[in-house]
């Protein structure tokens, strides 16, 4: 700030003669600053978007404040010797030092940024402002629109400005370097601003068409300021040198002559009030002021900056501006001198003149707080918009359960064949021996591809091209079929090939009658014959099979064939009756039967041939045992006969077996029940007996009568079966059935040892046992009583009772129900059969070694009789248990448990050392113990234990210090709950408790890196 | 250009702008579907795709919609998947276990599986599975047998001094020497390489070649020994009354604990846990680990000396069985202690019991061996009555002086006076063998591996507790508390709770599953006295209320400068709330203060 003091006091002696000057000067500066600017204009975006330009323009606002004073003082006073130290006075003040020098000395590169900054809003900020015709920095527009037919379009405004300027003033340039020379060069700058104050008005009219050029108006002034350190420090030590040498000056510091246009506005201004009065003396002053009072008019250029911001509203403008309308005219007509200069600058003020018919206001603008909040908020926007679109990215990033770096890399392909090719070189000595076999036979790739082509030279392309496609089609259409028996050459399913095999055959078929049998190649010839050949190895003889049917199916026969196939038939019914002549002979009719049957039938049904054959056999069977004709061999022998014989039945068993299962016995019923009823017949005579011996009740039937019905039952059911169903079983056989085949087969059944009848007390000990529990259930305990003396009375042969037994239950079952008391010798055996078994086990083993056994047999019994009987003695038992087990183990146990408890428990200890603080000896009063001397110890408080109320357990409550460590002793961090962290825990991780999938998808590393690969960050890819 | 300043900021529509502009830029928000960075990193974000689910998850898992903090809430939901479906992979890989547990059953009520014999049942069982009955008749007193883990292989020691290991699958002898002194028990170490006897005056280590390798003097007159596998343990009880605890991978004695209950006779392993279970001479069987010098649980199980002793492995470890000279078998629930489940009187005198793997219970009881199955021996039943026999095998050589099931074989070795027999117990043991913990095809190498991976397993002793799952689990609150100080936690201050309770405090603990849990039943009483407590305490904790929009508003007007407009503003907030306030007075009077003063009034009397 002292610095930039100096160089005005030192200019005050030149003050005054600055208007005078500005006019000359105008034309000089203007061409200088063309050339500079030029230079600059790099610079000018150079600063363009440098944040410091929104603090600068901040630094400004104030200032402009302050000068606002000053210039107030300024003008009302006019004491330039004043000026200087009252603003020294006033500097305290300002925020941002130098600038009312800085705004002298702001480049016009400023301008330019500044303006570009600017854009609507802004202007609408202006709206309160109404802008004089003086407004001045407006100036700037003019310029600039005419600029546009010489100078290159892409330069900055401020410079297209400036290049307009020194269009006009060429003539000038060189006398403005004599000055220079002369050392004139600092009036330059106040040429500077009286020629835009001309140029002001009509672009200031301009402006207000021109929404974007508006903004400028404030751009500059706050672009004054912009530069706090480098700009104004540089301008100022700037002026100090063209003060010593204004040659340096005028070349070097464009930044003040050229960018100042808040000095320009205020030297406008200053003009204005002088053009009423100083017209003529204009031009005279102008010729001589130049060299004398170059730095008056720096001085003046400075003053009148920090009145620039006046030009908007200020009162002590009011009046000029309100009372005076400035012409363009006006402006121009000091140059009139000069008319070169004058017609083409009136030549290109003619369309301004045009436009400025109309005034606006414009807003005011914003204060910069608002300003840099509004520039915050669009560069927060912009921001946000910018990181915005990675929002999803690293979203997806931070939710991933697993990251595997590289992030983005592609998925490798594998390499194809011919990249392998294409890449081979060979290294070996077998691969280069091979290579240059190759290479000698013009075998390799290229070689190939080289003899295509030269094959291919005498052809024409669309040959060439046909002949590829062909090519191609046919490689295609090979590698198709290839790939498709590949596929297929792979199918491993039987019924596949077997299918596909019979394809082939029909479609050879197919082939073989298409032609003629003549025709029909060896080969297929061959095929037949083997074909045949199995069929007759096989037993087929039927004209079911393969062969014969192939033969029908190709309906004409010719002699041969026919003979072929009657030779088969015949040789089939042949060897048929040669396998039922194993067993018998075989009649005639069953062959010519068959053979019918053969003949006619074309789709027989399975089964119906297979119950025929059935039938046939049975007969022959029969028919054997009559006539016995064909049988001559050892067949006749006796022990032959009877394996046949039981051979026979076995079969005959096995076929009715089948014959049930197939329920189709309604076709042959007629002859069964011929059969069986001739059987029934002769078995009748039995069972009849039998039934008597039921009906009679009698214990005394004959035991090997009772034997087959036991055995009859135990051929279809278990021995819990038997015991069950019984009676019925009994009652169906009574009642002779029709149906069933079972007398058949009783004598081979009975023959046969059931493995489960082999060691049987038990089923003999089941049976009472039910028919018991069926007597209890209904019958008082009188009965009971009657059952026990029963149990004493009866003594019987063992055999005998056994086979009693079942008669006996089989009338209990009946019996129950009605008898009640009655006393009749059925219900009693059972008990006397169990009991007589309970003996005989007693008898053969040791006392208790089955001791269990009896204890759960009596367990059974006493279920049946109701258990408070049992109940009872076993209480007594354990009663008395009780009273010889132990010495007092419970009442110690008790014991054990209470002094644990007591030495668990919260405690408090008088920790009073007797005579510590009280008198001792006799006659002393014991003292009430201190409450500072109670210890309280901590403990478990008995009803809080876990064996509270458990009178044989004592649980222990002590902690376990070793194993504390391996517990957590606080809630881990994200954890809420305490169930929340259990669940988690609960999960085991290791492989024994997973299957390998869980446990690789439990132990997953968030993030997996390749090793050996950089991690390169996030592509914003597009 | 305070006056300046203070125009610019009552100028609101900046803010009002602001709002419009994040609107308008919040519109042109990149969809998913069109971004390609996010398209570049999709596939290096997700699972692998060999760990990917297959299937939905699981219903049953939980959801913690509830919790607010999103990446809590996250974590948890992912957990609660991944057990859910963890839970699932392991189910689906038991289709994997097909063999089939063998078993004995009934067609009809009338048959009963004890009246099948044991040569009923070699006839009716397959020709390897049969081989299983055997009878070893030998001299040399009452004999013991263990089996290794893999039940390969078969150690058998006679009181008298006969010592055999052997291979009893494929007959091969390992070991077979003549100790010439009494031997009480023997027992495998980790394997069949080596195995421990507990001899007249010591416990002996030898190999399974017989050498003697070690002599563990510190085991005095033992009587019986366990060792447990996954600690590489060997303990063993004695004479003497002390169980000792050796380490048999560093041959430390790791802890030897005092019964101060006598000399002991019956002692058994919970595999579960690996706490050591001892019976003693006045009827208690007291429960160890190596970490209490007292034990952790006392039981008064019988009124004479505790014979028997087995623990279920089928269970878990839940269901214990004893065995006293008072001729009782009582079954108990290890987890709550509630008494016996099933209490039965054996006949003949009781000697031991002994669980299978899959839960039958074999007891020797007088001259026969019974065996019970699982549903009835663990279903409570008041009455002492046998539950339901499954098998019983009478043998005539007493006493019956040791059971043991071989594992992974339905075959029960029972030792007794003149050797041991074998009986073939169906559906006894388990058919489906995990082959890393135990194989019974293992071979050389595989032996060798599993023995060094065992010991890299190995677990210190210290881990032993009767609940096994403690490790790694939140400490339970200590149930100390002394008698005077009643309110002692409240006087803990903010900063020194635990996280849990400072949660609780700030109404930030998910509280949701804790009703639900243990504390359900006392939670039900003081429930209204803890929540108005908890609401107070919140209340106290609040932060600076920052609700109420004309709050804010104020909030943000606070300045230096006392502005007309704020002040008209505080003005209308006292006043609403005196009005508010005089209203509510009026309500709690009854609206009397509100009434009207009436014509009537003046003939009031004035009181």
């Amino acid at each position: 700030m002292a610095r930039a003091q100096k160089p005005k006091q030192s200019r005050r002696p030149q003050a005054k003669s600055l208007k005078q000057n500005n006019l000359r000067g105008f034309a000089k500066r203007q061409s200088l600053k063309s050339q500079r600017s030029s230079k600059y204009s790099e610079s000018s975006d150079v600063y363009e978007y440098q944040p410091e330009n929104v603090r600068r323009s901040k630094v400004k606002l104030q200032l402009e404040k302050d000068e606002l004073d000053g210039a107030r003082r300024d003008i009302s006073g006019s004491e330039d010797e004043d000026d200087g130290p009252k603003r020294n006075g006033l500097r305290p003040r300002l925020v941002g030092e130098n600038d009312d020098e800085g705004g002298l000395g702001s480049d016009e590169d400023e301008e330019i940024d500044s303006d570009e900054a600017f854009d609507e809003s802004d202007e609408e900020r202006f709206a309160g402002f109404n802008f004089s015709t003086k407004t001045k920095s407006v100036a700037k527009r003019k310029p600039q629109k005419r600029s546009l037919q010489s100078q290159n379009a892409s330069a900055s405004e401020g410079e297209d400005s400036a290049a307009d300027d020194e269009e006009e003033g060429d003539p000038e340039d060189f006398i403005d370097v004599l000055d220079m020379i002369d050392g004139k060069g600092p009036a330059e700058s106040a040429d500077e601003g009286e020629h835009t104050q001309k140029e002001e008005r009509p672009s200031a009219s301009k402006a207000r068409v021109e929404g974007d050029d508006v903004p400028h108006l404030e751009d500059e002034d706050e672009d004054m300021h912009d530069e706090e350190d480098e700009g104004i420090s540089s301008d100022e030590s700037e002026e100090d040198e063209s003060h010593i040498s204004p040659m340096d000056d005028a070349i070097s510091a464009s930044g003040d002559e050229d960018d100042d246009v808040g000095t320009s506005l205020h030297d406008l201004q200053s003009f204005i009030t002088n053009l009423d009065a100083g017209q003529k003396r204009k031009a005279p002053d102008d010729e001589a002021a130049p060299t004398t009072e170059t730095g008056e008019a720096r001085r003046q250029k400075r003053r009148m900056l920090k009145e620039r911001t006046e030009a908007g509203e200020e009162n002590e403008f009011a009046p000029h501006r309100g009372a005076t309308k400035l012409n363009l005219d006006d402006l121009l007509n000091p140059l009139a001198s000069s008319s070169s200069n004058l017609l083409s600058l009136k030549k290109s003020a003619k369309i301004l003149t045009s436009i400025s018919a109309k005034n606006q206001t414009l807003s005011a603008p914003l204060p910069q707080r608002t300003q840099e909040r509004l520039d915050r908020e669009a560069a927060y926007q912009q921001t946000k918009e910018e990181v915005d679109k990675w929002s999803a990215t690293m979203k997806k990033i931070k939710e991933a359960e697993h990251l595997s770096f590289p992030l983005q890399a592609q998925p490798a392909g594998r390499t194809s064949n011919l990249e392998l090719a294409a890449k081979f070189k060979p290294t070996t000595e077998l691969e280069s021996a091979v290579d240059r076999l190759l290479k000698s036979a013009k075998m390799r790739e290229e070689d190939i591809a080289q003899t295509e082509s030269l094959k291919m030279n005498h052809l024409s392309v669309e040959e060439v091209s046909a002949r590829r496609a062909e090519l191609a089609k046919m490689r295609e259409l090979m590698f198709r079929a290839e790939a498709k028996a590949k596929r297929v050459a792979k199918i491993k399913s039987k019924t596949y090939r077997r299918i596909k095999k019979k394809e082939k055959a029909k479609i050879a078929a197919k082939l073989g009658e298409g032609s003629d049998d003549e025709d029909m190649n060896e080969e297929t010839r061959m095929k037949h014959e083997v074909e045949r050949a199995r069929e007759r190895a096989t037993l087929k003889h039927k004209n079911t099979g393969k062969w014969a049917k192939a033969m029908r199916a190709r309906g004409d026969l010719d002699e041969d064939q026919r003979r072929d196939i009657s030779e088969m038939l015949s040789r089939g019914e042949k060897l048929r009756r040669r396998i039922q002549g194993i067993g018998s002979g075989d009649e005639s009719e069953e062959g010519e039967d068959d053979t019918e049957d053969d003949e006619e039938g074309a789709a027989d049904r399975i089964k119906a041939s297979a119950f025929e054959e059935l039938a046939q056999l049975d007969k022959g069977s029969e028919g054997e045992e009559d006539s016995g004709r064909k049988g001559k061999s050892i067949f006749e022998m006796k022990f032959m006969k009877d394996a046949i014989a039981r051979d026979q039945q076995r079969a005959k068993q096995m076929a009715d077996d089948f014959v049930r299962e197939m329920g189709e016995s309604n076709h042959e019923d007629d002859e069964d029940d011929e059969l069986t009823g001739g059987r029934i017949e002769e078995s009748s005579g039995a069972t009849i007996e039998r039934v008597g011996g039921r009906v009679t009740y009698r214990p005394g039937a004959q035991q090997s009568q009772l034997r087959t019905v036991n055995s009859l039952a135990s051929d279809t059911s278990s021995i819990t079966l038997r015991s069950n169903d019984l009676p019925s079983d009994v009652a169906r056989s009574v009642t002779p059935s029709a149906t069933s085949p079972i007398p058949e087969k009783l004598g081979i059944a009975t023959e046969a040892p059931n493995p489960w009848l082999a060691p049987r007390q038990d089923p003999a000990k089941a049976v009472p046992k039910k028919h018991e529990i069926a007597v209890s259930k209904d019958s008082a305990s009188v009965e009971k009583s009657k059952n026990k003396l029963r149990k004493k009375a009866q003594k019987h042969e063992e055999e005998q009772s056994k086979a009693r037994n079942d008669a006996a239950v089989d009338i209990s079952m009946s019996n129950v129900m009605t008898l009640g008391d009655n006393s009749s010798a059925g219900p009693s055996k059972p008990k006397t059969r169990s009991q007589s078994g309970n003996q005989r086990d007693d008898g053969d083993d040791d006392s208790d070694v089955h001791s269990e056994v009896e204890e759960q047999e009596r367990l059974l019994d006493r279920k049946g009789k109701g258990k408070a009987n049992g109940v009872k003695a076993f209480e007594q038992r354990d009663l008395v248990a009780r009273a010889f087990a132990g010495d007092n183990v419970v009442r110690d146990f008790a014991e054990a448990k209470r002094r644990e408890m007591q030495e668990d428990a919260p405690k408090e200890v008088d920790t009073t050392l007797p005579g510590w603080g009280s008198w001792g000896g006799t006659g002393t009063r014991k003292a009430q113990p201190k409450p500072h001397l109670i210890k309280k110890v901590a403990g478990v408080d008995p009803t809080t234990r876990a064996d509270y109320k458990k009178a044989h357990v004592i649980i222990s409550e002590k902690r376990d210090k070793k194993a504390a460590k391996y517990m957590v002793k606080d809630l881990p961090y994200p954890y809420t709950s305490k169930a929340q962290f259990e669940r988690s825990m609960d999960i085991p991780i290791g492989t024994e408790w997973n299957t390998r999938v869980g446990f690789q998808r439990g132990t997953l590393p968030k993030i997996v890196t390749k090793p050996g690969t950089v991690i390169n960050p996030l592509e914003k890819l597009l | 250009m305070d006056s300046l300043i203070a125009k610019a900021d009552s100028l609101r529509p900046v803010s009002k702008r602001r709002k419009l502009d994040n609107g308008s830029s919040s519109k042109p928000k990149p969809s998913g579907s069109d971004d390609h960075t996010l398209h570049s990193i999709n596939q290096h974000t997700a699972v692998p795709k060999s760990l990917r689910p297959t299937s939905p998850p699981p219903e049953n898992a939980k959801s913690y919609s509830h919790i607010q903090n999103p990446k809590l809430r996250q974590k948890l939901t992912r957990e609660s998947a991944h057990a859910a479906r963890a839970k699932a992979l392991v189910q689906d890989a038991e289709l994997l276990l097909q063999e089939d547990a063998g078993g004995m059953q009934v067609e009809g009520e009338m048959e009963k599986t004890w009246r099948v014999g044991q040569d009923e049942v070699v006839k009716a069982s397959g020709q390897e599975a049969a081989k299983g009955r055997k009878e070893w008749t030998l001299d040399g007193g009452p004999y013991r047998s263990r089996y290794t883990r893999n039940g390969r292989h078969l150690a058998v020691v006679g009181k008298k001094g006969h010592v055999a290991t052997f291979d009893w699958q494929t007959g091969t002898l390992h070991s077979e020497l003549q100790l010439q002194e009494t031997c009480r028990d023997i027992t495998f170490l980790h394997d069949h390489s080596h195995y421990a006897v507990a001899q007249k005056k010591y416990v002996f280590i030898y190999d399974r070649d017989g050498v003697e390798l070690h002599r563990l003097k510190s085991h005095i007159e033992p009587t019986r020994l366990e060792f447990l596998p996954y600690h590489w343990l060997l303990a063993s009880v004695g004479n003497t009354g002390y169980l000792k605890y050796q380490d048999t991978s560093t041959g430390q004695l790791v802890v030897e604990h005092r019964t101060k209950l006598g000399a002991c006779t019956t002692m058994a392993q919970n595999h579960h846990n690996a706490v050591i279970h001892l019976g003693h001479q006045n009827g208690t069987v007291t429960l160890w680990t190596p970490n209490l010098p007292h034990p952790a649980v006392q039981l008064l199980a019988h009124l004479g000396p505790v014979v028997g002793l087995s623990v279920d492995p089928s269970t878990g470890g839940r269901y214990m069985a004893t065995s006293g000279q008072d001729g009782l078998v009582k079954v108990w629930d290890c987890r709550n202690w509630k008494g016996a489940v099933r209490t039965w009187q054996a006949r003949g005198g009781v000697g031991e019991v002994e669980w299978s793997q899959r839960g039958a219970l074999a007891v020797a009881s007088g001259g026969s061996v019974n065996v019970y199955t699982k549903p009835s021996i663990q279903t409570p039943f008041a009455p002492v009555t046998p539950p339901p026999l499954y098998l019983t095998h009478p043998i005539p050589h007493r006493p019956l002086t040791s059971l043991r099931f071989c594992p992974f074989n339905d075959i029960l070795t029972i030792g007794h006076n003149a050797g041991l027999s074998s009986i073939l117990v169906p559906g006894s043991g388990e058919p489906n063998f995990d082959s890393s913990e135990a194989d019974p095809f293992e071979n050389k190498k595989q032996r060798r591996e599993r023995e060094v991976k065992s010991l890299l397993d190995k677990i210190q002793p210290d881990m032993i507790s009767v609940d096994p799952d403690f490790v790694g689990s939140l400490a339970p609150e200590p149930k100390l508390s002394t008698a005077v100080t009643e309110n002692a936690k409240n006087e803990i201050p903010f900063a020194r709770l635990p996280r849990y309770e400072r949660l609780r405090v700030q109404g930030k603990a998910d509280e949701t599953e804790m009703m639900s849990a243990d504390e359900a039943e006392n939670a039900e009483g003081d429930d209204d006295e803890k929540k108005t407590k908890g609401k107070e305490e919140k209340e106290k904790r609040k932060m600076r209320g920052k609700n109420k929009s004309l709050k804010r508003y104020l909030r943000k007007q606070r300045k230096n400068v006392i502005d007309p407009r704020a002040v008209a503003v505080r003005e209308k907030l006292a006043k609403q709330r005196e009005e508010r306030e005089k209203r509510r007075k009026a309500e709690a009077q009854g609206g009397e203060g509100e009434r009207k003063p009436s014509a009537l009034d003046r003939f009031k009397r004035a009181s």
